[in-house]
């Protein structure tokens, strides 16, 4: 026993989190590489504007993930929180001529703060009534904004072009290539910091309370708590998404920022790349808005929505034969299983 | 020490009593059965002390302190630590990281509870094992993880539901010398309906029929109860005597 409790104890002595392993790092490395070069290797301006969309997918996606992948806690009403973040930067800068960087942050808290609301009511519930609760959150969300003028109702409001500056976060360039940078960071940042939570204690106990809720509080986890942790950290993570692209198209209504189109996009592109990797999002919006932009060229613009049945249909294909997503697929090729804890 | 004290605690489902008035005490160091045959409400009872269903009556004092109807992660903060008749271990987790998240309870560091995890895997002899997957193990496998990850909690005091049911004579009594090598250190409470399991581990026994307490006192005393023999196989069996 001795003997054993060395071995077990030698190289694993006073670090935070869970140790890092090697394999752990390469798809940082790649992910510098593939989002560092990507407004190289797409040019043309309208694929900037894909490049840019997938870094504010993949964060909506990553935030998203940490409750419904790695807390279990599948939510449809996400744009909820999409909404909160476009609306404060867009008030904000209207009502009272708030900077924009300061109004993602005031959007995050904002956000944050409806989460507790929302979470006390919703959370009570599990499984599929979860999410069926949150879809009607998120509708009910919706209703309100197309009917408060305050915040423009059904018409919307437009942010003020001003001059290209980063502290106003406004470019005018064709090419978006600072907007796309900008993004690019945010998500740098969320995936950051969901690496940060996953090696920690939380993250340990998100997973146990995905797993199991009743052994998770049977072993001290206060569950409630911690699901509201996740929800507050996926909550400002979409805010901030909600915010960049309202200060990226300088127009919110809610028909662009919090419909229920939003919640579904953010669900299929985390489970589309696989929820149980913190990777799995941030391929799936990659592969997903490639997909529907490419189909939309090619398919779109003849009245049939045919680009719509091949979104449907690929939907449709994950659901039914991988359910571990793009990432799980590409695990069938390789080494068995990589699995956590590994010595 | 008197560490556990259970007064009058009655749970009603409907017009079912579940519990009735249950009230007995556990000393600190003692291993105490709790038997009665199935739907007799120990169960029922071992969530109301460990805090997953709140009792409609009745006080329930671990270490001095009234825990009656606080939630089950309060529980555990106070030193009480409960496995669970229908095993539930964490499926998708790993055996390791099962016992770790018990583990990081009393310890924030995961490197640290990750040390303290091997210990206890060693302990329970599953340091072979610790890369599986919860849902990849046999049943008597996954007891024994649902045991360690219990007592990486570091507990003062442990509820252990069924520690036996559906393990074979081999498995059970392997578990039976598992549990032998804790009692020094922990004070435990089980529940188990075969009594050759129970009696010659416990120093106390309890017996409770149709949720109501029978019989208390000396395993030896407890097994040749007139009423308990009559409650495990019915009126006819006590009158013939041997």
């Amino acid at each position: 026993m001795a003997g054993a409790s060395e071995v077990a104890g030698d190289e694993r002595t006073v670090e935070r989190g869970r140790p890092w392993r090697r394999q752990e790092l390469w798809p940082w490395a790649a992910f510098m590489v593939v989002f560092g070069l990507m407004p190289v290797l797409y040019s043309a301006p309208y694929q900037h504007n894909i490049a840019v969309l997938i870094c504010l997918t993949a964060l909506m996606a990553t935030g998203w993930n940490l409750l419904g992948g790695f807390t279990g806690q599948i939510s449809l009403g996400h744009a909820l929180f999409f909404g909160v973040g476009a609306y404060t930067v867009t008030v904000g800068e209207l009502r009272i001529g708030l900077n924009p960087w300061l109004g993602m942050l005031l959007g995050a808290a904002i956000a944050v703060a409806v989460s507790m609301i929302v979470g006390l009511p919703v959370f009570r519930l599990r499984g599929h009534y979860f999410s069926i609760a949150t879809i009607a959150v998120g509708e009910i969300a919706f209703l309100i904004f197309l009917n408060w003028q305050f915040v423009g109702a059904a018409g919307g409001l437009s942010i003020p072009i001003k001059e290209d500056s980063l502290l106003e976060l406004q470019f005018s360039g064709q090419h978006k290539w600072e907007y796309y940078y900008l993004a690019a960071g945010l998500l740098l940042l969320a995936l950051v910091a969901t690496q940060l939570i996953l090696k920690s204690r939380t993250g340990y106990y998100l997973a146990a309370i995905r797993e199991d809720q009743e052994a998770a509080a049977s072993v001290g986890i206060p569950v409630a708590r911690y699901k509201q942790i996740a929800l507050s950290f996926s909550a400002a993570t979409v805010a901030i998404a909600g915010a960049f692209f309202a200060q990226y198209v300088l127009f919110v209504d809610p028909v662009s920022v919090l419909e229920l189109a939003i919640s579904i996009q953010i669900t299929i592109a985390a489970v589309l790349g696989g929820v149980k990797s913190m990777w799995g999002p941030v391929i799936g919006a990659a592969v997903l808005l490639s997909l529907t932009e490419t189909a939309r060229l090619y398919l779109g613009g003849t009245g049939e929505a045919l680009n719509l049945v091949a979104y449907g249909l690929l939907v449709m294909l994950i659901a039914a034969f991988e359910p571990n997503g793009l990432i799980g697929l590409a695990q069938r090729f390789r080494r068995p299983r990589n699995t956590r804890g590994q010595r | 020490m008197v560490l556990l004290e259970v007064n009058g605690v009655t749970k009603h489902f409907g017009g079912v009593a579940a519990n009735e008035n249950v009230s007995f005490s556990v000393e600190e160091g003692e291993l105490v059965g709790i038997m009665g045959p199935n739907g007799a409400g120990k169960t029922t009872l071992f969530d109301q002390i460990t805090g997953f269903q709140a009792p409609d009556s009745g006080r329930i004092i671990f270490d001095g302190r009234d825990v009656t109807g606080k939630r089950p992660d309060r529980i555990c903060a106070a030193g009480l630590a409960r496995t669970f008749q229908i095993v539930r271990v964490f499926p998708e987790l790993t055996v390791l990281d099962n016992v770790v998240v018990g583990a990081l309870h009393r310890h924030k560091d995961v490197g640290v509870a990750q040390k303290r995890t091997y210990e206890l895997l060693e302990r329970v002899g599953l340091e072979d094992r610790s890369n599986a997957l919860g849902r990849e193990l046999p049943l008597a496998a996954r007891k024994r993880v649902q045991l360690a990850r219990a007592l990486a909690t570091e507990p003062r005091m442990l509820f252990l539901d069924e520690a036996m049911a559906g393990l074979n004579k081999k498995e059970a009594g392997a578990a039976v010398e598992l549990l032998k090598s804790f009692r020094q250190e922990i004070t435990i409470v089980m529940t188990e309906h075969v009594m050759e399991i129970l009696m010659p581990l416990s120093d106390r026994v309890i017996v409770l029929v149709e949720g109501k307490k029978l019989v208390e006192g000396q395993p030896k005393e407890v097994s040749t109860d007139k009423r308990v023999v009559a409650a495990y196989l019915g009126e006819k069996f006590v009158a013939s005597g041997e």
